[in-house]
């Protein structure tokens, strides 16, 4: 971890489009989606029933939960389709040097984000 | 509120879960994407099959009318509208098609067509997915269907009729009840009322039209048929997890049955049920190979419908008679 709360979490040319990759860093299990040329992280559990989100099916920059086809918005975390009630919380993401970065919530809570 | 607290708040998560994501770690990740890829052309040729042998049987129900070939013509006529139910079920994971148009489009004709609300429909089959066979929490398990006479009056389709009467009815008066309360959350209420009131509106229209035009075809050509043969459809569906274990692993609580490949079809690969489980993000088109993977992990595997139901049957009788044997001892 940065001095500034980032992690670096995975190699951005392995990160392909359309396929979630799932990593675990400082306990917090994410999501990490290519959408285009930016990178994006998201809880990697659906709020619904807790399902890997990572085994979802993605569309454009949405993820749909594997198990009961809630749908999410990737860069918002909003809920886009039942039978979720509740977003998912997004992570600040970018990539240095061909790495991609994730920055977690500190103790006072900052950036972690939830529709 | 934290992401955990959340969670809980809206559903505990279950080891159903956890067993969907091994047995998906049998299919093995790669394997997996290269099933859940969606399509538009398998779901447009399914359907337009399914809806060209419709039109086939009701011009068959049309040149049999005053004839005896009318009963044989509105029991295969009703073979047909009541296995709308599977791209019904299709639609609810969004993976009939790839186009989502498409398959909200299907979602809706077939919701109408059999009178299940689409939201509602979904949301009481997720849970179904999440709770599989629990007892207290799976919302489409069939209950009754645990005893031989209740196998027996529900395959009749009697409880089945009612129950979608009176939920449509229900759900328009804003009227949930205490097991609906569990999947159908507060924000979802007034879409799910809103559709009830839809649905009913065009039932409603249908009857008004069929009245005014003093016309029977609704009755010949949709609701005779889908009575007289919603039983068929009823003995499939308790085929799907009747008797199995109340065991959170699918490859245990939910039954593959191997039949011919026009009932599969007409199925659209349903039978093929406990694959659908354990990936129920793999669309109809790619069960057979998700099942050729899974199939060996099967625990409840059947040959044929007639055999399944000949197997449930024995069972529950063997089940009545222990009973009995138990009651007899004290």
């Amino acid at each position: 971890m940065s001095a500034d709360g980032w992690f670096d979490v995975f190699a951005y040319d392995e990160l392909e489009q359309d396929v979630p990759e799932g990593v675990r860093v400082d306990g917090h299990y994410l999501a990490l989606f290519r959408i285009g040329d930016g990178v994006y992280a998201t809880s990697g559990t659906c709020s619904h029933a807790e399902a890997d989100l990572c085994k979802g099916y993605v569309e454009g920059d949405t993820i749909e939960c594997p198990l009961h086809q809630a749908r999410f918005h990737i860069p918002t975390g909003k809920v886009l389709c039942e039978p979720a009630e509740v977003g998912i919380p997004v992570y600040p993401a970018e990539v240095r040097n061909g790495r991609v970065f994730v920055r977690l919530p500190g103790e006072n809570g900052e950036s972690l984000r939830r529709s | 509120m934290s992401h955990t607290q959340t969670v809980a708040s809206s559903h505990q998560r279950r080891s159903t879960v956890a067993a969907s994501e091994r047995a998906q770690q049998i299919v093995g990740r790669s394997a997996l994407r290269k099933l859940m890829v969606r399509k538009d052309w398998p779901g447009l040729l399914f359907l337009a099959a399914h809806l060209g042998l419709i039109g086939l049987s009701g011009t068959w129900i049309y040149f049999a009318l005053s004839t005896w070939w009318i009963v044989p013509a509105t029991f295969v006529h009703g073979i047909f509208i009541v296995h709308l139910f599977a791209p019904l079920h299709e639609c609810s994971h969004s993976t009939a098609f790839k186009s989502r148009w498409l398959n909200q489009t299907t979602y809706w004709f077939c919701a109408l067509t059999l009178g299940l609300a689409p939201l509602h429909f979904k949301l009481q089959h997720a849970d179904h997915h999440t709770y599989t066979q629990d007892v207290e929490r799976d919302p489409q398990m069939i209950i009754m269907g645990e005893r031989l006479w209740g196998y027996l009056y529900y395959a009749s389709a009697i409880p089945y009729f009612r129950d979608i009467v009176s939920v449509l009815v229900r759900h328009a008066l804003g009227r949930f009840s205490e097991r609906e309360q569990r999947y159908v959350y507060p924000t979802a209420r007034k879409q799910v009322q809103r559709q009830a009131w839809i649905m009913l509106g065009a039932y409603g229209l249908i009857a008004a039209v069929s009245v005014v035009t003093q016309s029977w075809a609704a009755l010949t050509f949709w609701l005779i048929p889908r009575i007289v043969s919603e039983p068929v459809e009823r003995l499939i569906r308790l085929a799907e997890h009747g008797g199995c274990d109340h065991t959170e692993d699918m490859l245990q609580n939910t039954r593959t049955i191997l039949t011919w490949a026009p009932v599969r079809w007409l199925c659209w690969n349903m039978p093929l049920h406990t694959a659908h489980h354990a990936a129920p993000q793999v669309p109809f088109h790619a069960m057979l190979e998700l099942n050729r993977i899974l199939v060996s992990h099967v625990k409840e595997l059947r040959h044929g419908y007639p055999a399944t139901v000949r197997h449930q049957v024995s069972m529950l009788m063997a089940k009545e008679r222990d009973l009995r044997a138990r009651e007899a001892c004290g």
